[in-house]
């Protein structure tokens, strides 16, 4: 097999739920609203934050009550 | 204002049990089923009328073969053939009010109210296996056409099958109501667009949050309020010549059964529909209401549907009365017009006690005696049989049907009665009319003011446009001007449904009177901008690769080879994060494991023999756990060997005093951290941890261990230790046997074991 053929191994993690922010300061006050802080489960970048699998919702009301519009991608 | 009952099955069939098939079940199924259940003399003898010749011994497989004949092109033309124009009547009110089933009770009121013999047409269909009766368990085995004949036989569902109730229009009544003679005046014609404007209305709202309902299909009190004391949801209608009641429930069960709020299977919550059902089906909404109105059920003309204590709720009847009161107005030519006191007299020579509002009701009340209602206080005070009449008859064609845009009302000249006709609309939803010709509009008919409040003039509107509107205008008056209002939850809603902010301007700017304001634009753009500084994502694939290098080189080799819709983000050193799976590119990479955080998480943490270093199996973890464990454990020195997968190394954590103090800071007790570990290592927490975790003793509280000195005797071969241990002499002279050649020897026996040992030639020295 050549090296332009080779596949590349890896591990897919699927149904995941994030949070990404456009700038690591709005992830910041994320994690500092307590309510919110609660449903997240570990910052895995500056800008990407893991969500309780099964919080979706409350994650979402809560990013809502915080005055955000987050685009949504289900 | 009447509150909402409920918004699932149950409600459209007030006081009725529930189905035990399932809404979204396929009707042809139903049907087969419901047919097997019923004797097989009977399928028998359906198969014989057919000429169907069958082998079949069991009625489940007869019914099947009854079933598919009605999806044969010939045998379905040759029973269509033999039906009669009562037949044809029953059968095409299913397609109609697009209804799947019907209940017996509504199906004879509507069929007696167009001087139809309704028992008699409903058995001879039943008994040619053309109607399927839902018979409870306990008469199931009864025949159904007689059945349906039982006293309590109301509750029935009938259904019929698919091919019967579509195509052809039903067979219409023959003798039409008295036209009328003279001139008709003041003629009012509705534009039709407050049905639609309201389910946008409602669209958008459960666009913005679903309605979430209890297991019995009503509404929470949060969700319940939010759409009563919407001003938009719960005004009355603007142009309307009668009140309706419980509006708010109307516009819920109409967008239900025209598909623009569905239920989600998950939740049972009501969801609305995506914007591409706008462009798919706005120009056919109108017609899609009005079947809606027609079959509606979960709301009525009346009162609230409720089902009360005293009996069911009122109100059924008149639910299948519009079909009959619009059948009756299509018999007349196009432009002719009838009072509602000539129908009224053609329902009353036809049907006696039509205008009933509960099935309870005598169906011949004397025409002169008052009649009382159960509960007089809830309805009102009593109605003459001819005030009850003339109110039913308004309500449905001068309430729903004037505000849908199906009848137009004028007055007699002459007489100054009520006269109604079918406009186009009217006459092409009951399929005698060609389509309607499609509404004038003009072009700019949207005043787009700087306070981002938006005035639309109705004559512009179509049906589309206010698809397009609701997307991301928040509708916030609808009256003889219909107001919209930006928000940036209105906007962002917009930006959800699939528009960007130059789509949004666009649509405004195009139906403009005057060039936007510079405020709206701006307010419009910054919205957009501060809906991308926030992205959810509630199912993403995260791909793990073995090191960042491999992750980069992936990353622009696949992006070279085709752009994805959102591009590939990096997360963290070895991550790439991918909006959606389906844009993962398979052929160029290879799975060495696989986790779905749908499903529970995995077993994926080894105890090592120590009890407090815990090993992540790579092939088996996943994030989750790496973020609980932190909570708890410190992480390892890494390992030295490289990587040989994806999923990095065997990793390690330990678990200390100082970790777990950290972890109880966090909230994380002890019944917390020992499920943690049945779940991810299968077993409880191992006796070390455990011994971390005991509580603090409190002061003086706890009892010290015993600690003492051992007197140890070892012997030279284990042999020896053996026949001392096991020879009467020297037994009771030793304690615990500590391991192969060492025993304990208490203090006190130390000089006789001495003594005893010599006895054998052996002897030991104190060390």
């Amino acid at each position: 097999m050549t090296r332009a053929n080779a596949r590349t191994p890896v591990k897919l993690h699927k149904n995941v739920t994030l949070i990404r922010t456009s700038e690591p300061v709005i992830a910041e006050e994320l994690l500092a609203r307590k309510s919110l802080g609660r449903l997240i489960l570990a910052r895995l970048s500056e800008t990407v934050l893991l969500v309780k699998p099964d919080e979706a919702d409350a994650a979402v009301d809560e990013l809502r009550k915080m005055g955000h519009t987050p685009r949504v991608a289900r | 204002m009447a509150s909402i009952p409920s918004t699932g099955t149950p409600a459209d069939r007030p006081g009725r049990p529930a189905s035990p098939f399932p809404e979204d079940a396929d009707p042809r199924f139903v049907f087969r089923t419901l047919l097997g259940r019923t004797p097989l003399a009977f399928l028998r003898g359906i198969a014989a009328g057919r000429g169907h010749e069958s082998e079949a011994v069991r009625a489940p497989t007869l019914a099947g073969e009854l079933t598919d004949q009605l999806d044969d092109m010939l045998s379905l033309a040759a029973v269509r053939k033999e039906l009669s124009d009562e037949d044809r009547l029953a059968l095409g009110l299913f397609g109609l009010t697009e209804s799947r089933s019907w209940p017996l009770a509504g199906l004879r009121h509507t069929l007696k109210a167009l001087a139809v013999d309704a028992d008699a047409v409903i058995a001879g269909l039943v008994r040619r296996g053309l109607l399927a009766v839902d018979l409870p368990p306990e008469i199931e085995a009864a025949d159904p056409s007689h059945a349906i004949t039982a006293e309590a036989s109301g509750d029935l569902e009938i259904w019929a099958h698919p091919s019967l109730t579509s195509g052809g229009r039903p067979r219409l009544p023959a003798e039409p109501p008295a036209a009328t003679a003279g001139s008709v005046v003041q003629v009012r014609e509705s534009d039709g667009l407050e049905p639609i404007l309201r389910l946008a209305a409602l669209w958008q709202r459960t666009g913005a949050g679903p309605l979430r309902r209890t297991q019995q299909g009503v509404l929470y009190k949060r969700d319940r309020e939010r759409i009563e004391e919407d001003g938009v949801l719960s005004a009355a209608v603007d142009d309307a010549l009668v009140e309706l009641p419980a509006l708010p429930t109307l516009w819920i069960g109409l967008a239900r059964r025209v598909g623009l709020i569905h239920v989600d299977p998950g939740d049972e919550s009501l969801q609305a529909a995506p914007a591409e059902f706008w462009t798919e089906n706005a120009v056919h909404l109108p017609q899609m209401i009005a079947s809606a109105w027609l079959g509606i059920r979960s709301w009525n003309e009346w009162a609230d549907p409720t089902p009360t204590a005293d009996g069911p709720a009122p109100g059924p009847p008149l639910a299948f009365l519009r079909p009959a009161a619009l059948l009756w107005l299509a018999t007349l030519e196009p432009d002719a017009w009838t009072t509602l006191d000539d129908l009224a007299a053609r329902l009353d020579a036809v049907a006696p006690g039509w205008e009933r509002i509960t099935f309870e009701d005598p169906a011949s009340p004397a025409a002169t005696n008052p009649r009382r209602l159960k509960n007089p206080n809830r309805r009102g005070p009593a109605l003459t049989r001819e005030a009850q009449a003339a109110r039913v008859l308004e309500r449905i064609l001068l309430g729903g049907a004037y505000a849908l845009g199906l009848v137009r009302v004028g007055e007699e000249k002459e007489t100054n009665r009520r006269a109604v006709q079918l406009t186009p609309l009217g006459r092409y939803v009951l399929a005698v009319g060609p389509p309607p010709p499609p509404r004038p509009t003009f072009e700019h008919f949207l005043f787009v003011q700087p306070n981002l409040e938006v005035i639309a003039y109705r004559q512009g509107l179509t049906p589309p446009l206010v698809g397009r509107l609701s997307r991301f205008a928040w509708w916030s008056k609808i009256g003889a001007a219909v107001e919209l209002r930006l928000t940036q939850e209105s906007i962002a809603l917009g930006l959800e449904w699939g528009l960007t902010a130059s789509q949004i301007l666009d649509v405004l700017s195009q139906h403009s009177q005057r060039a936007l304001p510079g405020s709206v634009k701006d307010a419009v753009d910054r919205w957009a901008d501060r809906r991308e500084q926030v992205t959810f994502y509630s199912a993403a694939t995260l791909i793990e690769f073995n090191t960042r290098a491999e992750r980069d080189q992936a990353m622009i080799s696949w992006e070279a080879e085709g752009a994805p819709r959102r591009p590939f983000v990096a997360v963290g050193d070895r991550f790439l994060l991918v909006e959606n799976a389906q844009e993962i590119p398979t052929a160029r990479i290879s799975t060495t494991a696989s986790r779905d955080y749908r499903l529970p998480p995995e077993r994926c943490v080894a105890v090592e023999a120590d009890g407090v270093t815990l090993t992540l199996d790579p092939a088996r973890s996943d994030l989750l756990v790496e973020a609980e464990l932190a909570r708890f454990a410190d992480e390892g020195p890494p390992p030295s060997s490289a990587p040989s997968r994806a999923g990095g190394a065997r990793r390690k954590f330990l678990v200390s005093g100082a970790s777990l103090d950290r972890a109880a800071d966090a909230g994380l007790t002890p019944p917390i951290l020992a499920d943690w570990f049945r779940r991810r290592t299968g077993e409880g927490p191992p006796p070390a941890v455990r011994l971390m975790m005991r509580p603090a003793p409190t002061s003086g509280g706890a009892k010290p261990w015993p600690a003492r000195r051992l007197l140890i005797l070892t012997a030279p071969s284990a042999d020896l230790l053996d026949g001392v241990l096991q020879h009467p002499e020297t037994r009771p002279l030793l304690g615990d046997r500590l391991g192969p050649v060492s025993a304990v020897v208490p203090e006190e026996s130390i000089d006789r074991l001495r003594i005893a040992l010599r006895a054998f030639g052996l002897e030991f020295e104190l060390g």
